[in-house]
């Protein structure tokens, strides 16, 4: 009987695989809901279809746009008063943190 | 369902979400795992029972990750290795990984010692270090090969085979010495 042999036998001889006792029982009782990769990607196509759906059929793009352009008004408009041009800061923040969010789609 | 293969199993688990398949593939390795996971922690039973138990949730949880590179059994112990790793290390603060093999070796000795292991292999298994004596039982137990080993443990194959030469040196001049020709 050579080296391996040996080892293979008195490892095999002495050490005993324990058996199953409920174990994997047990195991399956841990184990939380899984959501399948179709069904996650459903629900997101789903969600988006729902967003895009609701976006045209109440014009959000028109509202958006008209809400910009009052926007840039009010900023013009702000140069030529006593409004404090730190005001401006607030729609640019909002402008970069849109900006930022963007990135998650590129 | 037991006549499938593991990658068809698999299969099942992550398009339809099916637990009878997952539970199909635990029954067929629990046995090596938990065998696994008690040459880890020194005969152990109820900590081997945990720490493989928690190596499979995560593996339920991990599936979808699976690249089918190497086999669902060789993943599964990379898993319980590491799972066995971080409670050696949240039971003390280990700085290096030499700390870590220290804290492995000491615990296998306290645990070997409290006696669930029959002497014989007891005595055998204390004389190697821990990374021989995992090499030893994935070589010769579980009957994985060279690189499944390497991948399990995350170390280069050399080094697989450097612990695996060194580990059956010691145990066969051990078996020698006590009679086992």
């Amino acid at each position: 009987m050579n080296n391996d042999e040996l080892i293979r036998k008195f490892l095999q001889e002495n050490v005993t695989q324990p058996d199953d006792n409920g174990f994997s029982e047990r195991v399956m009782r841990h184990i939380p809901r899984y959501t399948p990769v179709w069904i996650a990607l459903l629900k997101a196509v789903l969600l988006v279809a729902a967003a895009l759906l609701v976006f045209f059929y109440f014009d959000l793009w028109t509202i958006i746009c008209n809400k910009i352009v009052e926007l840039i008004q009010w900023i013009a408009y702000a140069k030529h008063t006593s409004l404090s041009p730190l005001l401006l800061l607030i729609p640019a923040g909002l402008l970069a943190y849109g900006a930022d969010r963007l990135k998650v789609f590129r | 369902m037991a006549a499938l293969s593991d990658q068809m199993l698999i299969t099942q688990v992550t398009v339809f979400g099916s637990r009878r398949a997952y539970d199909t593939l635990v029954q067929r390795h629990q046995a090596s795992l938990r065998q696994f996971l008690l040459s880890l922690t020194g005969g152990d039973g109820m900590l081997s029972d945990d720490l493989a138990q928690d190596s499979f949730v995560k593996a339920w949880l991990q599936l979808n990750t699976f690249k089918n590179k190497s086999s669902f059994k060789t993943w599964l112990f990379r898993i319980a290795y590491n799972v066995f790793y971080d409670y050696i290390r949240s039971r003390k603060e280990v700085q290096s990984i030499e700390d870590v093999e220290t804290e492995v070796n000491s615990f296998y000795k306290q645990q070997a010692n409290d006696g669930s292991l029959s002497s014989d292999i007891q005595q055998a298994m204390q004389l190697l270090s821990a990374n021989e004596r995992t090499c030893i039982t994935l070589f010769y137990l579980d009957s994985l090969q060279i690189k499944d080993i390497a991948s399990v443990l995350n170390m280069p194959e050399g080094t697989v085979k450097s612990h695996l030469a060194r580990g059956k040196e010691k145990m066969t001049t051990f078996l020698k010495q006590n009679g086992y020709e």
